[in-house]
């Protein structure tokens, strides 16, 4: 005969283990759905969301060594920081797109970031209203460009000329490689010095919109 | 210390030439070594200059030692000369265009002979010192890459200044930016004249501008060439920069726009620099 106290304890314990059980399937449930929610505001989804606008790239061609001015429909962040990067990005796609006019190896995420700062104002000029951009792009972005005068500097220019056609007040801009400075591309183009954009040379005419 | 580097300068100027000794040149090495500046070529000239109213070319083979530039080779599945190093390409065409105008009876200088490392400022140097003393000059950097197709010619992109007494190292080639650009037409049109009777075509130059440490320190008409592989329209390649012939073809031309140079330099364009006209060449 089971006493009646192990009857008792045996009742709670048995109540207990079922009232634990809906807890965590609760608990459970509870996780799912916020992890569901938080998927949808990954920001990798938000550009999609974005609206479509027209941005100008400067796209470079070995041949002849000129820039051609190409206009594309992009969907673009709000923020000009972020925006100038996916500007970039799209322009470095199209380097390592087969039978490139310029062709460059593409990497993951070769423009890094884009900062934009007030340009330092030089002593005895008139205050300027000009902004530095300076362009961080991947090591492995430097490593893997080809070699030559002509490439790397039309690399630079294009990337100088596409800023400041979609961001006019950007009026100097300087490069750094994984956050930090290099002296070269690969090999050929200075990355130490301040690029002008009004020293940039002059651009052969325009083609139509492409998507 | 722009300001006191010209009042040193006029101190100097004002001196005899030839009272110009020991101390005066410890002077003027202090000065140099304590300022990032360089001396104008008529400033520099010595009665002992060994270079003194010759016509000198000064040849920098790119890259060499640790460096070895571009990888060539591959443009045309390795089928034209294999492949090679930018480094021992360059060195190639420097040997054979500084054998060529030593030949027409050119002074030329080559910034190195062999495979070593020389970083941009030594080679602005060798060019420097070569061509103090010229009454003409020419300097010449050659590469090599895979991109592009032709000769491709720069020019420094500094913007153009009337020459000064000193002028920052860094930046030097800007008072002879308006005469490097006359250069590179010169070198230009040599290009577009070249392969005639060869059969094999000119070689298609393009010009442009670019920012390149070791030609922005030099005080001398100077270029930047660039050999690629020839290409059709549609990029097949018909020359690979690792092809004997096609190196000849563009040291030939090389040889045929510096003769050219020389011959408008002489034409009196360059002399009003204080030394007589070129004594050293032979005009064909
Ligand atoms: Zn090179």
């Amino acid at each position: 005969m089971i006493p009646r106290y192990q009857k008792i304890l045996f009742g709670v314990l048995l109540i207990a283990s079922i009232a634990m059980a809906v807890v965590l399937v609760r608990l459970r449930e509870k996780n799912h759905q916020q992890m569901l929610k938080g998927e949808d505001l990954a920001p990798t989804v938000a550009p999609a969301v974005a609206p479509e606008e027209q941005v100008t790239l400067m796209v470079a061609n070995d041949s002849d060594g000129t820039l051609v001015s190409e206009a594309h429909s992009l969907p673009l962040p709000k923020d000009s920081e972020a925006s100038a990067r996916a500007i970039l990005a799209k322009l470095l796609e199209i380097y390592a797109a087969s039978g490139a006019t310029h062709p460059v190896p593409g990497v993951a995420r070769a423009v890094q970031q884009v900062f934009l700062l007030p340009a330092p104002v030089a002593k005895g000029a008139p205050n300027s209203a000009g902004e530095l951009a300076v362009v961080n792009l991947s090591g492995a972005f430097a490593d893997g460009h080809p070699s030559g005068i002509l490439t790397e500097s039309l690399t630079v220019e294009s990337i100088c000329a596409t800023l400041h056609a979609n961001l006019p007040n950007v009026s100097e801009v300087r490069f750094l490689v994984d956050g930090q400075q290099r002296p070269t591309l690969a090999g050929h183009a200075d990355l130490t010095r301040t690029y002008l954009t009004a020293e940039l040379p002059g651009t052969a005419a325009s083609e139509g919109s492409k998507p | 210390m722009r300001a006191l580097g010209n009042l040193r300068l006029r101190g100097m100027h004002t001196s005899e030439p030839r009272a110009t000794g020991a101390s005066a040149a410890g002077v003027l090495i202090c000065l140099l070594a304590a300022f990032p500046f360089v001396a104008r070529p008529a400033m520099a000239q010595t009665p002992n200059g060994r270079n003194s109213g010759r016509f000198v070319v000064v040849i920098d083979a790119a890259h060499g030692g640790d460096d070895n530039g571009a990888r060539l080779g591959d443009a045309a599945g390795g089928q034209q000369g294999g492949q090679a190093s930018e480094k021992s390409i360059t060195l190639a065409m420097s040997v054979r265009l500084r054998s060529l105008l030593a030949a027409r009876g050119f002074t030329v200088v080559t910034t190195r002979e062999s495979n070593v490392t020389l970083d941009s400022d030594a080679r602005a140097q060798i060019a420097n010192r070569a061509v103090a003393s010229a009454a003409g000059s020419a300097c010449l950097s050659l590469h090599a890459s895979e991109a592009g197709s032709g000769a491709h010619i720069f020019v420094s992109s500094l913007a153009p200044t009337a020459p000064t007494r000193f002028a920052a190292w860094k930046t030097a080639q800007a008072g002879y930016v308006e005469r490097s650009t006359k250069f590179a037409g010169v070198v230009n049109s040599a290009f577009e004249q070249s392969g005639q009777g060869g059969g094999s075509g000119p070689v298609p130059a393009t010009l442009g501008r670019a920012s390149l440490p070791g030609i922005d320190s030099m005080t001398c008409p100077a270029l930047a060439i660039e050999i690629a592989p020839v290409r059709t329209a549609n990029g097949k390649v018909i020359a690979d920069v690792t092809d004997a012939d096609y190196q000849m073809q563009v040291v030939q031309a090389l040889v045929n726009a510096l003769v050219e140079w020389k011959s408008e330099t002489d034409g009196g364009a360059d002399t009003g620099r204080g030394a007589s006209a070129s004594g050293g060449g032979q005009t064909p």
